[in-house]
C-alpha cells in the first residue's frame, strides 16, 4: 500500500543516475454487466484492458512514452476468451521551448478532450464507457509527427499539429503518399477549464478500416459485407470539447461533425451509381457530475450518434444512450463505479436501434 | 479582560508567525517571480526555465503534511486531488512526472544538488542562495 500511495519513484537524494530514468505503471479494470434486451437477460464478469504505461527520460529534454495494452479480442463477442496485445502509444518527445515540443511516433490523435486526456486510462474515465463516437467517427491514433505547444499566454493557449498515417493504414505501413492532417487548438481560461476545437482530414483508401480507426468497429462496413465498396473516400472531422470543473460540479461536452464522400482519385466508371454527395454525420456526448463528500461523485450522461444513409464508410444509424452513475475513489489509484444506462434509437437505418437496459459495475486501478 | 487580551495576543501571534512557504530552486535563470508563475510550475504547466533547463518538481511523500500544504498552496485543493492531477497529466504525456522524496529536508537536498529542480518548504529553513523571491 505504501507503494501505491507514493507516486512514481523516489530516487533518493544525491543518487547518481547512470541511465534513463524509467518508470512503469499498470492501468487495468474489471467490469461486470447485467443486460436486458428484448426480454432476454444476460450477465457477465469481464477482465478488461490492462495497460502497461512506460515513461522514460532519455535526457533533460528528450523523453519517451509508451503504452502496451493487453485487451479482449472483440468487444461484443461474449463467447470469446482471447486477448490481443497492441502497442497503443510509442512516442519520443523533444521539448524545444515552453511553447514548442516535437513528438514522433504513435500517439492518441488530439482531436478531442476525451481522446487526448483519458483514452486507455479507465481510472480517469468519468463514465464507464467511451462516447459512442469512438466506435465510429474518431480516428483514435495517428502514427507520425506532431508539433505541440501548451499553456501559452494568459488564456493558456495550446495547439497540436499532426501529420501522419491515415485511418486506412496499419501500425507497420501506410503504402501511399497522402497523409492525415490534424489541427487542434485549446484554451484554458480558468484553472479547471479547457475548450478544444479541432479539424482532421484524411483520405481513406479502398474504404479500409485500419489500425487507427475507432475502437469496436461494429458500425464500419467491413470488406465483403453488403454495402461495402472498395472506393477511396475523403474524410473530414470537426470536433468541439468543453471540460469544466467548478465547486462541486464537473461537466464534459463532446461534439463532432463528420463528412465523407467519394475522393477524386476514384475511377469514375467504378463509382458510377454511388452517392456523389458527402454525408453529414453528428455525435454529441454530455457528462455532468456532482461531487458528493470527499471521494464520491454522482453523474448523468447522454450520448447521441447519427450517421446518414449516404455514408459509404459507416453504416447509417441514429442511436441514443443515456444513464446515471456513481463513482467512488478509494485512493488516487483505485476507484469503483456503477452505472445504469438505457440504449435506444430510431429504426429505419442499417444499424438497428438498440433497445436495452444495462447495469454495469467497474473497478479501475493503477499499480506502480 | 484577561481573556480578551489573551485572545488578541493569540490572534496577533497567529498572524505574525503564519508564514508563506519558501520556494527553493536551482538554476532557473531568473530572480524575481510571481506566485502565479511558480504555481504554474508546480501544476505542470511550465516545464522549462528561462535558463533553458527543464523544470523538475520535487515533492515530499504524498502522505506527509507538507504535501497537503503544497497542494493547497499551488492547486487550491487537497493532496488527494493534487495526486490525481499529476497522475492524469503524466498519462496525457504533457509533462514529466515529479520527483518524490521522503521529507522536506530531502526536498532541500535534492534541489541543492540538481540544476532545474524546484521545491516548496513549509517548515525547513532554506539558505538564501536557492530561495526564489516572489513578487
Amino acid at each position: 500500500m505504501a507503494l501505491l500511495l507514493g507516486l512514481w519513484t523516489s530516487p533518493g537524494v544525491g543518487q547518481a543516475q547512470s541511465g534513463p530514468a524509467t518508470q512503469f505503471q499498470l492501468f487495468g479494470h474489471m467490469t461486470s454487466t447485467i443486460e436486458e434486451s428484448d426480454g432476454d437477460r444476460f450477465s457477465e464478469f469481464s477482465l478488461g484492458e490492462h495497460d502497461l504505461f512506460v515513461t522514460s527520460q532519455f535526457s533533460p529534454r528528450i523523453s519517451f512514452l509508451g503504452e502496451i495494452v493487453v485487451g479482449p479480442l472483440g468487444s461484443s463477442g461474449h463467447g470469446m476468451a482471447d486477448y490481443k496485445v497492441s502497442i497503443e502509444r510509442s512516442r519520443v518527445k523533444y521539448d524545444v521551448r515552453n511553447w514548442l515540443s516535437v513528438i514522433v511516433g504513435k500517439m492518441h490523435s488530439p482531436v478531442n478532450y476525451w481522446n487526448d486526456v483519458y483514452h486507455h486510462g479507465r481510472l480517469f474515465f468519468p463514465t464507464i464507457d467511451r462516447p459512442q463516437s469512438f466506435g465510429t467517427h474518431i480516428p483514435i491514433h495517428t502514427l507520425g509527427l506532431r508539433l505541440q505547444g501548451q499553456n501559452i499566454g494568459k488564456l493558456k493557449f495550446g495547439y497540436d499539429l499532426v501529420i501522419g498515417n491515415g485511418m486506412s493504414s496499419s501500425d507497420v505501413a501506410d503504402n501511399n503518399f497522402q497523409k492525415s492532417i490534424t489541427a487542434a487548438v485549446h484554451i484554458k481560461p480558468e484553472k479547471q477549464m479547457r475548450v478544444n476545437l479541432s479539424a482532421y482530414r484524411d483520405v481513406i483508401f479502398s474504404n479500409m478500416v485500419g489500425a487507427h480507426a475507432g475502437h469496436s468497429s461494429n458500425n464500419h462496413y467491413m470488406m465483403g459485407e453488403e454495402g461495402w465498396y472498395p472506393v477511396d473516400l475523403d474524410y473530414e472531422l470537426y470536433c468541439f470539447s468543453l471540460w469544466r470543473k467548478w465547486k462541486q460540479w464537473e461537466v464534459l461536452l463532446e461534439g463532432t461533425f463528420n463528412r465523407s464522400g467519394l475522393a477524386a482519385s476514384n475511377d469514375p466508371e467504378l463509382v458510377a451509381g454511388l452517392p456523389t454527395e458527402k454525408s453529414a454525420n453528428t455525435t454529441a456526448f454530455l457528462y455532468a457530475g456532482h461531487k458528493v463528500g470527499k471521494r464520491g461523485q454522482l453523474y448523468v450522461l447522454a450520448d447521441r450518434c447519427r450517421t446518414q444513409d449516404v455514408d459509404l464508410h459507416l453504416k447509417s444509424n441514429d442511436q441514443l444512450k443515456y444513464g446515471i452513475g456513481w463513482q467512488h475513489w478509494f485512493t488516487p489509484f483505485v476507484k469503483a463505479q456503477v452505472q445504469l444506462e438505457r440504449h435506444t434509437g430510431r429504426d429505419g437505418f442499417e444499424m438497428p436501434a438498440d433497445d436495452k437496459l444495462e447495469a454495469k459495475f467497474r473497478i479501475a486501478y493503477c499499480m506502480q | 479582560m484577561r481573556t480578551i487580551l489573551l485572545t488578541f495576543a493569540l490572534l496577533w501571534a497567529q498572524g505574525s508567525f503564519a508564514q508563506d512557504p519558501v520556494v527553493v530552486a536551482n538554476g532557473t535563470g531568473q530572480t524575481n517571480w510571481t506566485d502565479g508563475q511558480i504555481m504554474a510550475v508546480f501544476n505542470g504547466e511550465r516545464t522549462i526555465w528561462p535558463s533553458g533547463l527543464p523544470a523538475v518538481v520535487v515533492l515530499p511523500a504524498s502522505e506527509s503534511d507538507s504535501f497537503e500544504k503544497t497542494a493547497v498552496w499551488c492547486f487550491d485543493t487537497d493532496g488527494f486531488e493534487y495526486q490525481k492531477h499529476w497522475l492524469s497529466l503524466v498519462f496525457q504525456g504533457r509533462t514529466a512526472p515529479p520527483v518524490f522524496v521522503d521529507s522536506e529536508q530531502d526536498v532541500l537536498e535534492y534541489v541543492k544538488e540538481h540544476p532545474g529542480a524546484i521545491g516548496l518548504l513549509h517548515v525547513v529553513e532554506a539558505p538564501s542562495n536557492i530561495r526564489l523571491r516572489l513578487k
